[in-house]
């Protein structure tokens, strides 16, 4: 938790900031909370290092007479205590607000134009399945104000990052009978995989006619983001064209026929790669590359080797490059070690890290490799399952959390029940874990846990509880040990003999949250 | 020839009044806000209360509620330097007559609040707090429980109730509106949630 710091001048006020990441920039964002000896006075969440200095100066404001300077480094001290490096003089100019900094770089850039990258793709050697991206930004002209060229450069960035999306687009062909041609377009969701890291797509057409279905064609567009582990289509032994097109991969799969009633089911296992935007300044031209780095596995952690390369024959003034890491991972160090200004690991809450340096004067030809070593950011899978009647009324929440043990290998698995109305029979949660992995304890250590492998080699452990009393919680937590990942699945429920009939409802998501694990 | 600080303080508004019209209530308020700070760096207290009270009026005139109510904190937070505590009184019991409201109000209400001890009664309607399954479950709370800040609610969910995290639903008795506010008492760490949420029929 961040302090709070009293107000220069005062002994009852204080202000606290609570910046959501390390990296000092004007687009930092974060809380700042105004108190006094009785408590929060008030709090307001700014989008940027302007609304955090300009309400520290209004809070300032509303108890002393306020001096610019001084809030500016009451400001920078503030910053330096987090230890987050920052400048005295653009504090004090987002104070001030001299100048529309925003209009002053939308008035700098004249254009944006898509450039050919087939000549980068071939010195990167990049893979037939990835691209690289590229635009031409022309500007007025780079401005000499180092604050307001970095200003440019960040903008360019943000705004020419490779952009991740929740959905994929998917664009369906075939004929009937009469010959008519029928074109269907869908959204596919991106949805989690079996493991942490594993990203899965599927793609499906049903023959909803009386006829079979023939010439069919699939098109399902997969971003650059992604790299393919392995793509099928169940029961049909067929290859896809792939084609690289501007902002993704097209997968074309060509089915001769579906019979009525039938369906195609075509599935992606995918996982996130780095994605890398460079920002190279040449004579007054600054071109934008999106490139895509692989994470691949090394030992118990994952390394990614990345590769710069000038592709031009004249030398990049100034290169910068950021490298977005996927949010399910954390950096363990980086060769050549991230120094400020040079390079920084910067660390937003609730967002991910990326990894950002910047270099001058890089020659023709000349290389620039940069080694992550990675790991898992902690994580937690929680799957959790909404128990109704036939009528739709709630009987019970059951729930099945997975949690990484610290400096051990192995994980930790807790089931929670709650009955949301009396239940008198037995209530059985049945999961599954790798068959290599093995209950090390459990806690409480008489509950009944059986377990038995299945046909898909998979062991079954089913937790055999007697319901609780009504609005009461049950838990069980189990410590595996496994030097394998654990099985993102979710689990079944029995309760007596009644058992699952149907999925209503399904939604799944990965994102950062601020969570309490004392089970 | 040295103006007289009254004849500033007329020089200023005119001024002020020609940018209001000619450009924009926006650029009157930079210009009165960068008058009122050269004035205030100097002491000249009464000077900047005077401007902005000009600025209240016309806004008030012009409809510019944000504004009316920007320029009523002014006045308070004003008139608490000068330790006019009366004057203060008068202009928070305008702007609560008036239902102004806005982010700089609410600050300046809320000192007001702690240094003439008055308060705004909250009655707390309803705490919910995050079950283990992540889910916002109402928990019992005293209906009668009234509180005059809202720092004091935290206080009582601080010190009377288990660790967790809550968002309470409050009524506040002077304004006749409800407020929610999220408070943790509980150490949060971030994790990457990996989260399948299913409902299921069961037969």
């Amino acid at each position: 938790m961040v302090e709070k710091k009293t107000i220069w001048g005062s002994t009852r006020y204080f202000i606290r900031i609570e910046p959501n990441t390390n990296l000092f920039s004007t687009s930092m964002d974060g809380l700042v909370s105004f108190y006094d000896t009785g408590g929060l006075i008030n709090h307001r969440e700014c989008n940027n290092l302007h609304e955090i200095v300009r309400t520290v100066q209004e809070f300032w404001s509303t108890i002393l007479p306020p001096h610019e300077t001084r809030v500016a480094r009451w400001v920078e001290e503030y910053f330096t205590e987090l230890g987050i490096q920052n400048d005295y003089n653009i504090i004090l100019r987002l104070i001030k607000s001299e100048e529309l900094i925003e209009q002053r770089i939308e008035d700098l850039i004249l254009e944006t134009t898509v450039i050919n990258t087939a000549h980068f793709e071939e010195v990167f050697e990049t893979d037939e399945k990835s691209k690289i991206i590229g635009v031409e930004v022309s500007t007025t002209h780079i401005p000499d104000d180092t604050y307001i060229q970095s200003e440019l450069i960040q903008k360019l960035i943000e705004d020419n990052k490779y952009q991740v999306p929740n959905e994929v687009k998917s664009g369906k062909q075939f004929k009937l009978t009469n010959g008519e041609t029928k074109n269907i377009d869908t959204n596919n969701s991106i949805d989690i995989g079996d493991s942490i890291g594993d990203i899965t797509i599927s793609s499906r057409l049903k023959n909803e006619y009386n006829e079979a279905i023939t010439d069919i064609k699939i098109v399902d567009e997969i971003p650059y983001c992604f790299s393919i582990d392995d793509m099928t289509i169940e029961g049909i032994d067929i290859k896809p064209v792939i084609k690289k097109k501007e902002k993704i991969l097209e997968i074309e799969w060509k089915i001769p026929e579906i019979t009525p009633g039938s369906k195609a089911k075509i599935k992606y296992k995918m996982k996130q790669k780095i994605n890398r935007t460079i920002l190279e300044i040449i004579e007054n031209k600054i071109n934008v590359f999106n490139t895509f780095e692989e994470i691949v596995p090394s030992g118990l952690e994952f390394v990614a080797n990345t590769k710069y390369i000038n592709a031009h024959k004249k030398i990049v003034e100034e290169l910068h490059i950021m490298d977005e890491l996927p949010p399910e991972f954390d950096v363990l160090k980086s060769n050549p070690e991230a120094i400020p200004p040079r390079g920084i690991i910067e660390k937003a809450r609730l967002k991910g890290v990326n990894i950002r340096w910047q270099q001058k004067n890089i020659n023709p030809g000349q290389i620039l490799e940069k080694t992550y070593s990675l790991d898992y950011f902690p994580y937690l899978f929680r799957g959790k399952k909404i128990v109704k009647d036939a009528e739709g009324n709630i009987i019970l929440k059951a729930a099945k959390f997975i949690q990484p043990i610290d400096n051990e290998i192995g994980y930790r698995l807790v089931y929670i029940l709650k009955c949301i109305r009396d239940v008198e029979e037995i209530i059985s949660i049945e999961d599954a874990i790798p068959i290599s992995h093995v209950i090390t304890t459990k806690d409480p250590p008489d509950d009944q846990v059986m377990e038995q492998t299945n046909d898909e080699g998979k062991r079954i452990i089913t937790w055999i509880a007697n319901p609780p009393a009504k609005e009461q919680e049950k838990l069980l937590m189990i410590q595996i040990s496994g030097d394998t990942q654990p099985l993102f699945e979710t689990f079944k429920i029995y309760i007596g003999d009644k058992k699952e009939t149907e999925i209503i409802k399904k939604e799944s998501s990965i994102a950062r949250e601020m969570t309490n694990l004392s089970w | 020839m040295l103006l007289s600080s009254g004849a500033i303080v007329q020089d200023i508004i005119k001024e002020a009044k020609n940018i209001i019209i000619n450009q924009s209530v926006d650029e009157g308020l930079k210009y009165i806000e960068s008058k009122t700070l050269d004035l205030e760096k100097k002491e000249n207290y009464l000077e900047s209360i005077i401007l902005w009270q000009f600025f209240a009026e016309f806004m008030e005139k012009l409809d510019e509620e944000d504004l009316h109510s920007y320029a009523f904190s002014k006045l308070i937070t004003r008139y608490l330097f000068i330790e006019n505590l009366e004057k203060a009184k008068e202009f928070y019991d305008k702007a609560l007559k008036q239902e102004l409201d806005s982010f700089h109000l609410n600050t300046a209400k809320t000192i007001f609040e702690r240094r003439s001890k008055s308060s705004t009664k909250r009655e707390i309607i309803q705490i919910r707090k995050r079950d283990i399954f992540g889910d916002f479950v109402t928990i019992l709370a005293s209906p009668n429980l009234q509180f005059d800040t809202v720092s004091e609610i935290r206080k009582y969910i601080e010190n009377q109730l288990p660790e967790g995290t809550f968002k309470v639903e409050m009524f506040n008795l002077k304004t006749n509106t409800s407020e929610d506010s999220e408070i943790s008492t509980e150490k949060l760490d971030e994790y990457e949630v990996i989260s399948i949420t299913e409902e299921v029929r069961i037969e």
